[in-house]
């Protein structure tokens, strides 16, 4: 085994060889005969010599002669074969001790490696002139050149630490304004000496690309509102350019690849910073139109719309955000993209998941439907509004492609079912399958808006309904064109009807109305706190309707006594004056007052106002607070109330305003008992069938059951708190505790 | 105290007075909406109440009435339908106003009823 390995490692020569195949002709040819062998040793003294020393002696006679009979046998290949294998061990073991010396030697780094790359430089000097005394001819002299070089760059290459030093030398001094680029030139002149030439350029180009980053980062970073590129261009021909011309040495390189280069960066920064510069829009429109001009790649788009879309999902599509907020955002982002890419390819693709997430939002419709018809200066979608008044020259979308002459195919780089959105409002509503959702939306807010009307004046509503039928399409609107139309005849038979009645009874004059057609306006125009009106008062509305009755034969009036509203005066012994606009419920408590009194009758009970006008104790309650909270009633006990005629019936404590804070709150606990209502309606009919069905339950797992099953639609899903679940349950008479959980009493 | 009430806006809705029915016995749409042609319900799409106390919209009726298949019956009580006496609602209400155009288009069609 021992001579095995052994014999494996020695180089083999030819007597080796010759022993083992001693009729072999080949080896025969280049066995070399005794006097040559001589030769070759003086020669290879020689060349050691000349290696380990400096001085460079011309080879003595002897040699010469050597190598005149090594070249007419033919052995030039062979001693040249020798020479490289010579500088190869000789290079490789002082380059394996330099790599210990280098490691602790981190304190001078560039003088240090400026001399590294020095000797290389000089050795390789040495070793070509060796070469050239040794004779070799042209071709030879460049195949050991070659292989000289690759030597070399094995060793700057292979060796990390090196190739890093000069790449952080580079790094520190290339662009630094003090001098010292001395030691660079000598770098890069040496690496190209060993042929390194593109690797050099590498170097400094990853060395400038990074300069340049960090240079528009510095100057540019999140200023969006001025150009930058001139700017730019600018200071790479003027700066950068110089400085780089002395160190890169290529044909290809000209200042267009340098512009090319800074461009790029720019367009790194931009993508990074996509999600504020279009958060920032209009302020960054100038950076927009400069993105637009820089991107030119496939890449580079593909990039901008990822990180968009990350950062999105990071910093918008979340819980924390403002429904508005995002609606804004995603405003801006139509009209941003479109200035990057006026083809709309990037916008569909970026849109995708802004949309599906605000479709999932249950209160998008209602922010969108609001942004667009209020017009007010607090409309946070003021956007919406201005551009549903500027649709006039908005042209409905062509649906039928082969009659259209100006078609053109989709992008190529677009989505299958890709679609140009370049209008704000469509590409809103068109998030959602059906218009339905929008209409009925509409119709609340129509609805509300028409009912507060006083003065019958729908010049506003009309308007309105006319551009959004613009972008809905007419069929889509009968429902308000009904309720818009019920306005206008309302007023037309009011005015009737007054001519009529001025000539008769001053007092009816009071009465106006708007006349609905109940079918057509949302929940029938239904109201669920209806009371009947004081003698007086339901007077005036039937004087009302009979004449209502003669106009329209066969039609009669229904009155909503708790919508509309009531403008009326209160005057007091004390001088006190005011002036109230308020709900009929209010103005009809306060009547039964001032009429009571009239009969002599100073206080009235809850309980006799719930009676004499039918009317909800919620209801009556929270009229009650109103009146007492604007000091027109006073409550002399619980549940009983009467006029404050003058101001100094009140306690001293009340005066100084105890008595809003008292019956705020009073208002505060109504509401409470409303809601408390609520969820008896809403929540018993689930908790009963859970009961039934199951028996005994937990209060967690009840909890969790209602999550589930209460139907989430218009915002009625269910959000008691567990705690609050809890105390509803032990109040509610027909539940019981049963051990750890909740069962039905027995009847 | 003394409270004067200056000026009531009320919210009131109209219906059509009739005893027996809600729907129209023909297009089974309430009376207080339209016809199945007609956008505006009230004055545009009056009701027609026929000798028989059935009442119907009067477009619907007047269309039943041009089919060969009606023979002039009501389309409930198959007796001939006969417009109300003189007080019909249609006539009434068109007279009362005379700026609406479709009143006076009722008006027309509804001689071309009593003719049958």
């Amino acid at each position: 085994m021992m001579t095995l390995s052994s014999s494996h490692q020695r180089p083999i020569d030819t007597a080796t060889l010759l022993n083992i195949f001693p009729n072999c002709s080949i080896i025969q040819e280049d066995y070399v005969p005794q006097s040559l062998n001589n030769d070759l040793n003086h020669i290879i003294e020689f060349i050691n010599y000349g290696l380990s020393h400096e001085i460079r002696d011309q080879p003595n006679n002897r040699v010469k002669q050597a190598l005149k009979s090594l070249f007419s046998n033919n052995m030039g290949g062979k001693l040249l074969d020798i020479y490289i294998d010579m500088i190869r061990q000789k290079v490789c073991h002082n380059n394996g001790g330099d790599d210990d010396h280098d490691d602790h030697d981190g304190d001078d780094d560039s003088s240090s490696i400026v001399s590294t790359v020095r000797t290389i430089g000089l050795n390789k000097d040495k070793f070509l002139h060796i070469a050239k005394q040794l004779q070799f001819n042209y071709i030879q002299i460049q195949i050991f050149e070659r292989s000289c070089n690759s030597v070399f760059q094995t060793i700057i290459q292979k060796n990390n630490y090196l190739s890093n030093q000069i790449s952080n030398l580079f790094k520190n001094k290339l662009f630094s304004k003090n001098d010292g680029k001395e030691d660079l030139l000598i770098i890069k002149s040496t690496l190209q000496y060993i042929g390194l030439k593109q690797h050099m350029n590498e170097i400094i180009i990853n060395v400038s690309i990074n300069y340049i980053y960090n240079f528009i980062n510095h100057n540019f970073g999140s200023r969006w509102e001025e150009p930058s590129m001139n700017i730019l261009a600018n200071w790479s021909s003027s700066v950068l350019y110089p400085t780089l011309t002395n160190f890169i040495t290529s044909d290809e390189f000209n200042i267009e690849i340098l512009n090319q280069l800074v461009k790029n960066e720019l367009v790194k920064l931009r993508t990074k910073e996509a999600f504020d510069i279009i958060v920032d829009y209009p302020d960054s429109l100038a950076t927009l139109k400069e993105l637009k001009y820089c991107i030119t790649t496939q890449k580079q788009r593909q990039h901008l719309v990822n990180t968009f879309i990350d950062s999105c999902n990071k910093r918008l599509l979340h819980a924390g955000a403002n429904t508005i907020d995002i609606i804004k955002c995603y405003l801006s982002t139509i009209k941003s993209f479109l200035i990057i890419d006026p083809r709309g390819v990037l916008l569909d693709k970026v849109c995708r998941p802004i949309r599906s997430y605000l479709k999932d939002r249950d209160d998008t419709i209602e922010k969108i439907v609001h942004g667009l018809l209020d017009d007010s200066e607090d409309n946070e979608l003021n956007d919406l509004a201005q551009e549903l008044r500027n649709s006039n020259d908005y042209i409905t979308p062509k649906i039928d492609d082969l009659n259209d002459l100006n078609w053109t195919p989709d992008p190529i780089d677009a989505l299958p079912d890709f679609r140009k959105g370049n209008d704000l409002i469509e590409s809103l509503i068109s998030i959602f399958d059906s218009k339905d959702i929008f209409i009925s939306e509409f119709m609340d807010v129509f609805c509300s808006d028409l009912l507060n009307l006083t003065d019958y004046n729908v010049t506003d509503a009309l308007l309105k309904l006319e551009l959004l039928k613009l972008r809905f399409g007419e069929r889509e609107f009968n429902s308000l064109d009904v309720m818009v139309k019920d306005l206008i005849e309302s007023k037309r038979i009011d005015h009737t009807i007054h001519l009529e009645l001025d000539e008769r009874n001053k007092d009816n004059g009071i009465f106006h109305s708007t006349v609905l057609s109940y079918l057509y306006w949302p929940n029938g125009a239904k109201s669920e706190e209806e009371f009947v009106l004081p003698t007086q008062l339901n007077n005036i509305f039937t004087n009302y309707c009979s004449h209502f009755e003669k106009l329209k034969q066969g039609r009669k009036l229904k009155l909503f006594s708790n919508k509309g509203n009531v403008e009326l005066d209160l005057e007091f012994d004390d001088n006190r004056k005011f002036t109230f606009n308020v709900s009929p419920d209010k103005a009809s408590i306060i009547h039964l007052f001032s009429s009571k009194e009239q009969e002599n009758i100073k206080e009235l009970s809850i309980d006799e106002i719930m009676n004499e006008l039918q009317m909800s104790e919620l209801l009556a309650k929270r009229a009650i607070a109103f009146w007492i909270k604007n000091q027109i009633l006073l409550e002399t006990k619980s549940g009983h109330y009467k006029i404050l005629n003058s101001l100094d019936e009140l306690s001293e404590k009340e005066k100084v305003g105890g008595t809003i804070n008292n019956y705020y709150s009073t208002e505060v606990g109504i509401k409470a008992d409303a809601e408390e209502e609520a969820v008896k309606l809403k929540y018993w009919p689930f908790i009963e069938g859970m009961l039934k069905n199951l028996g005994n339950m937990e209060l967690t797992k009840i909890h969790s059951f209602l999550k589930m099953v209460v139907p989430k639609d218009n915002g009625n899903g269910y959000n008691l708190s567990e705690k609050q679940l809890k105390e509803y349950l032990d109040n509610e008479v027909k539940v019981e505790i049963d051990g750890n959980g909740y069962k039905l009493a027995k009847r | 105290m003394k409270l004067t009430i200056k000026r009531w806006h009320a919210v009131t809705s109209w219906y059509w007075d009739i005893l027996n029915d809600e729907l129209c016995g023909i297009c089974r749409v309430s009376f207080d909406g339209t016809c199945p042609v007609c956008k505006y319900p009230g004055d545009e799409c009056p009701l027609v109440i026929g000798e028989c106390q059935h009442a119907f919209h009067m477009h619907c009726i007047l269309k039943w009435l041009e089919t060969d298949t009606s023979k002039g019956l009501c389309p409930m009580c198959r007796q001939a339908f006969k417009m109300n006496g003189g007080s019909d609602i249609l006539t009434n209400s068109a007279a009362e106003n005379d700026n609406n155009q479709n009143n006076n288009l009722g008006e027309n069609t509804a001689e071309i009823v009593m003719e049958r």
